[in-house]
């Protein structure tokens, strides 16, 4: 394990007040279940996290690298150990490892499934239960789980969302004042981390010493009735399924008062407590012409006013205002607006819950890759003649038996063979190729085209398929959106479309052709595809060809490519020219005609064209 | 060290003709790591890979505990590994800063490290095999085509470069070793872009261009035939000035530690920073970090409001969020008139 001891303190991170009180609520109360903090690059996210096997330096802080096999996570077969023995010696996986402590995983929305369904496993019975190369074992595994994650990254799996009690969303500071200091800080610690460290050693001392008492005097709270009907109350009118959110909101409160040293529970503490639990439960499907009203109010919402955290030097005498028990069951518009605003930031994320399943879904689940790269995850027997071999695995079976050979210490017998399983994120590429230039009807192309991007997107999720953008227009061809599989970085990279100007068909098709090639090159088993939105109307170019017939000549490389490609005629004139038919048929595409150019028609068209793509 | 490598000889830093953004921005981090690299960008031919390759030549001696596989630094205890942490004694020895290289067809294993397959089959013996990143530590690790590196590796380089620590729980194998690198990229946007991700964990980022003068454009190709040609006399030929730069970077880093802010120049940083809107803090700490570096370079020991032109313009613009059809860069004059504004020029 590396070593936290001189990590940056937890008490001299500045801001993130609601983030340092979540992360110190569930190290009060550990029975909250977990904290999820969301948000961009550079906000502290890791430092908190890490700051905690600092604060705590008792309870095991164990991280979970995204690289981490799947043996290590749950346990196994110590080869060398059981050499020494003569018998099979089992080696704890980190799950056993984080018992009583925090298990911290970060980037969560990018650690592989075959990691995630261990830890959801655990993380609901609390035992972790070895079943590896003939061993049986269980061994008790609570913790509290800490993910951290990007959303621009692609999103979380609901299952997993609905693991964390508590649900932080993070941003970075706006006051110049407190971006001052936090660049001081951040310089001090760099400069020298022991003195730093040192220097705020009486902080962290004093932080550590308010948990502890929280922590004692939590089972001696009192949680009145009252308060019990407030929580059910609030998840209720969150829709928030199940009981877990009642109970999450109760654990919480409860911290809250410890951390307050209350006697009871209070109203305040629950409506407080609901600002972090309520908000990623909350289970209304969003609809797609919503999303930009819910961003827009998303994005003005102001963080609320929470009590002091951060630091120890917090005002033990500011009591917080009791509310009168009487005015029960009125929902405070505040909380709500509160609440609703943090849900809407979420809202982008899991719009696609409960969607109908797309035909090709089944298929597109499979992300075992068959060639040597990717990433190693777990193992398997051995059969045919793979040539990929899991050392670790193989060498554990080979344990189970002696060695005749007595110059080897291990013997390998065919029977002991494992072959690696990888995993890689594939799934079909698109590429939109968009007409953005002055023709008719260019903003109601942008319009249509970026709306059935997003709702592709949407169900990206469990098609992992990814989707890019390329527009052109005047004389040039830009990357409007690069290959990304999150709605949430598709929104606010084309929430400004311009259009105009002339109509360079070839340099986008040109722009695309070499796109392509270099993810082939990238993602050998993913499918590449191109999607064409045009009327097939070229008039500018790059040479002194003529705009169309240049056109022509390049999208005939992508038919020798063997480039899959959609044209999507966007013509709409009385007389008719139909040029993009003959686009198409140069690339070798699959050609349609669109009636209306709406979200919901260029969406239906290219799926139905992915699922030939399977096929 | 290695006297049979002599016939891989770079071409000199300082024999490069113009990209005076790059070369000030590799400079820079040379003088203070801490900055987080540099991601190149350009067309092809542009001297990326020839400007980081030819660092190694003007990289300076540090000090390394003898016999560390890590070159763990004998005056940080903070980020020494295990078996540094243990010791008793940390004698120092001299050493050099190194390129390693990181080569996109690289595997997981190659990266992170692996199980020692020889020592476990004849001897039973769980043993680690340090990879690239054990040997990035302290050093440069230098990613062509950073833009094509597979996701996976992405996601394990962005661990590593955000802990400082890459820590290996695969195969059996549980270790963790200090991996705090200056991590340099080159890329040809036109072959893909650059997860957010990862575009931010680089310090710095530079545009590279083609030299438009005419006998800048010469310039380029005489020195480079006669590179090519002859390359121990071109070598030879520049070695005064070799010299002279590693002692202006020598200088440069031993002034550093003395260079010093007000709180207006922090304040420069936060304004803008907010002003356009970047994610995160990452901006303005590197900002100043940057800004420190200059006027060490320049051999000031006070950060002057030209440090913060400079170092703004190396630091900013891959942070901000582009929107389509503009281009992704800042106006450096815009960037000026911000910070004189602030500063109540």
């Amino acid at each position: 394990m590396p070593d936290y001891k001189f990590c940056f303190p937890f008490a001299a991170v500045l801001g993130q007040e609601k983030a340092k009180e979540a992360l110190l609520l569930a190290t009060v109360n550990p029975r909250v279940g977990g904290v999820l903090l969301s948000g961009e690059k550079g906000t502290a996210k890791t430092t908190l996290a890490r700051g905690l096997a600092q604060l705590v330096p008792e309870a095991p802080y164990i991280e979970v690298p995204l690289n981490t096999t799947e043996d290590r996570l749950i346990g196994g077969i110590d080869f060398s150990a059981s050499i020494v023995r003569g018998e099979p010696v089992l080696f704890s996986g980190l799950l056993s490892l984080a018992d009583g402590g925090f298990l911290y995983v970060d980037e969560v929305n990018l650690l592989s499934n075959a990691l995630i369904n261990p830890i959801l496993s655990v993380c609901a019975s609390g035992i972790n239960i070895v079943e590896r190369e003939g061993l049986t074992a269980s061994q008790p595994a609570r913790f509290v789980l800490i993910g951290s994650m990007n959303p621009e990254e692609g999103r979380l799996r609901p299952q997993l969302l609905d693991r964390f009690g508590l649900y932080v969303n993070i941003g970075s500071e706006s006051d110049v004042a407190t971006r001052r200091q936090i660049i001081e800080r951040r310089l001090a610690y760099e400069d020298d981390p022991l003195e730093f460290c040192r220097a705020w050693q009486n902080e962290t001392k004093r932080l550590r010493e308010k948990i502890i008492r929280a922590r004692q005097s939590l089972n001696k709270i009192i949680m009145p009735d009252s308060c019990l009907k407030w929580a059910s109350q609030l998840s209720t009118s969150a829709h928030a399924a199940g009981h877990r959110a009642e109970i999450v909101l109760c654990q919480t409160a409860l911290a809250i008062a410890a951390w307050n040293e209350q006697p009871q529970v209070c109203m305040d503490d629950i409506s407080l407590a609901a600002r972090y639990v309520l908000p990623h439960r909350m289970k209304e499907t969003l609809e797609a012409k919503d999303i930009a009203t819910a961003e827009a109010a998303a994005g003005e919402g102001s963080p609320k006013e929470a009590p002091d955290f951060g630091s120890a030097e917090m005002d033990e005498k500011n009591e917080p205002d009791r509310v009168d028990p009487t005015l029960d069951g009125k929902l405070d518009d505040e909380l709500w607006q509160d609440i609703v605003e943090l849900d809407q930031q979420l809202k982008l994320n899991l719009s696609s819950f409960g969607k109908v399943k797309s035909p090709g879904e089944g298929k597109r689940l499979k992300t075992a890759s068959n060639s040597r790269r990717g990433r190693y995850v777990r193992y398997r027997l051995a059969e045919g003649d793979a040539a990929d071999l899991a050392m670790d695995a193989t060498l554990r079976s080979a344990i189970r038996h002696g060695s005749d050979d007595p110059n080897l210490k291990i013997q390998v017998k065919p029977t002991d063979l494992r072959w690696k399983i990888r995993e890689q994120r594939t799934g079909v590429s698109i590429f939109f190729l968009v007409d953005a230039s002055g023709s008719m009807g260019a903003k109601q192309r942008m319009g249509a085209t970026k709306g059935a991007i997003l709702s592709l997107l949407n169900e990206a999720y469990q098609m992992r398929d990814s989707v890019g953008i390329i527009a052109f227009r005047k004389d040039r061809a830009d990357v409007l959106l690069p290959l990304t599989r999150s709605i949430d970085r598709a929104e606010k990279q084309l929430r400004s479309l311009k259009t105009g100007g002339t109509t360079p068909l070839s340099l986008g098709l040109k722009k695309a052709h070499d796109l392509i090639l270099a993810e082939r090159r990238r993602h050998r088993d993913a499918i590449h595809c191109l999607v064409l939105i045009s009327d097939g109307r070229a008039n500018y170019s790059q040479s002194e060809q003529d705009p169309f017939q240049e056109a022509i000549n390049i999208a005939k490389r992508f038919y020798h490519e063997k480039i899959y490609s959609l044209v999507l005629d966007t013509e709409s004139s009385y007389i008719r020219l139909a040029l993009a038919k003959d686009i198409a048929e140069a690339l070798g595409a699959q050609y349609i005609k669109l009636d209306d150019i709406t979200s919901s028609s260029i969406a239906s068209k290219v799926k139905s064209f992915l699922t030939n793509v399977y096929d | 060290m290695n006297h049979t490598d002599m016939k891989r000889m770079n071409f000199p830093f300082t024999a490069i003709v113009g990209q005076e953004d790059m070369k000030r921005a590799l400079l820079l981090n040379l003088i203070n790591p801490q900055i987080g690299g540099v991601l190149i960008r350009g067309e092809k031919g542009t001297a990326k890979s020839t400007a980081v390759r030819s660092l190694a030549d003007v990289l300076g001696l540090r000090l390394e505990v003898e016999g560390c596989p890590f070159s763990c630094d004998p005056n940080q205890p903070a980020h020494w590994c295990r078996e540094c942490r243990q010791r008793k004694d940390h004698p120092p020895v001299s050493g050099r800063m190194r390129v390693v290289d990181l080569p996109v067809s690289a595997t997981e294993d190659r990266l992170v490290g692996s199980l020692d397959i020889e020592q476990a089959i004849r001897r039973g013996e769980k043993q680690f095999e340090p990879g690239i990143l054990a040997q990035a530590n302290r050093n440069i690790l230098y990613v062509d085509e950073v833009n094509l590196l597979d996701d996976h590796l992405v996601d394990t380089l962005l661990d590593a470069a955000a802990m400082g620590v890459n820590t290996i729980e695969r195969e059996g194998v549980s270790y963790s070793h200090p991996s705090r690198f200056l991590l340099v990229g080159t890329m040809n946007p036109e072959e893909g872009d650059l997860r957010p991700q990862l575009i931010d964990r680089f310090g710095l980022v530079v545009d590279v261009f083609g030299e438009d003068d005419i006998r800048q454009r010469m310039e380029v190709v005489r020195r480079r035939l006669a590179f090519e040609e002859n390359p121990e006399s071109f070598v030879h030929a520049f070695s005064d000035q070799q010299s002279a730069l590693r002692e202006q970077i020598r200088q440069a880093q031993n002034r550093l530690p003395e260079v010093s802010y007000n709180e207006t120049d922090l304040e420069i940083a936060s304004y803008i920073a907010i002003t356009l809107e970047v994610d995160g803090h990452r901006a303005d700490i590197t900002m100043i970090k940057t800004a420190l570096a200059n006027a060490a370079f320049s051999g000031r020991s006070q950060v002057e409001l030209e440090d913060l032109i400079v170092a703004a313009n190396l630091a900013l613009p891959h942070r901000l969020r582009r929107r389509p059809f503009e281009e992704g860069r800042i106006n450096p004059q815009e960037i000026e008139e911000m910070i004189q504004n602030y500063a109540g020029l």
